[in-house]
């Protein structure tokens, strides 16, 4: 039971984080079209959560189950979560490289919209200062 | 009961499955990225494959990527067993035996373009 559990959290880490930087990644990266402001800004959000979410499991998960296997001293999972953080080290460094070629910052972006920028169509005059044209 | 002493070699089965893992989670989410992006409408659709569904994107990934993906699993297979005899861990075997397989088929590629 203790072991399927670690395992479970093992797959989780292993395959989990790798999916949702992907998927964070190539929305990121793609120019969708979004007719307005707000649909720009909800897409916008939704890959900041997705490559939040990998970015703090990354480290999340190996540390809890380093914690949780030495707790229940299963050497076999003690040691694979021990190395994992290798891996968290690696997973960090490359998301690091890939923030350092893009111009924006990956977390924190709002893609275009095609929300055409308000027009003035009214005249307000001021005292003392512009006239509006017809009165 | 649960401390079982972790085996010296990696089983060939289980890696096997690991790197299988690696290729289905990357295709997963690939799929799952796109899928995720809307489109502009009011394309210009005339053309060939031009304008597909996801759907239609990945039917078209399994005919064109297959002779791609027969090449990687047959990889695989071969990394696999090369891997498993030295590496103590079932789950590095796999995930470096995937990586290995992708860096094969790439050169092979490569060389196949070079040649051609």
């Amino acid at each position: 039971m203790r072991r399927a559990g670690l395992g479970v959290l093992f797959v989780a880490w292993l395959y989990g984080v790798p999916f949702l930087l992907i998927v964070g990644l190539i929305r990121r990266t793609s120019s969708p079209y979004l007719a307005t402001r707000s649909a720009a800004q909800a897409f916008g959000a939704t890959t900041d959560t997705l490559l939040t979410t990998a970015l703090v499991l990354n480290l999340a998960l190996p540390v809890t189950g380093v914690l949780l296997a030495r707790l229940v001293r299963h050497r076999y999972w003690t040691r694979h979560f021990g190395w994992s953080l290798v891996g968290t080290v690696l997973i960090y460094v490359a998301v690091s490289i890939a923030q350092s070629a893009a111009t924006a910052p990956l977390i924190g972006w709002t893609p275009d919209d095609q929300e055409p920028a308000p027009r003035v169509t009214q005249c307000i005059p001021t005292s003392g200062g512009r006239g509006c044209p017809g009165g | 009961m649960d401390d079982v002493a972790a085996p010296r070699r990696a089983s060939f089965g289980l890696s096997l499955l690991v790197a299988l893992g690696w290729y289905t989670t990357v295709l997963a989410a690939v799929f799952v990225g796109h899928a995720g992006i809307p489109a502009t409408p009011n394309r210009d659709c005339a053309a060939v494959f031009s304008c597909m569904t996801p759907q239609e994107e990945l039917g078209l990934l399994v005919i064109l990527g297959g002779p791609i993906l027969a090449g990687l699993l047959f990889s695989t297979l071969v990394v696999t067993g090369l891997l498993a005899r030295r590496v103590p861990s079932s789950i590095l075997t796999g995930t470096l035996s995937a990586l290995g397989s992708v860096v094969v088929v790439a050169v092979a590629g490569a060389v196949w373009q070079g040649l051609r």
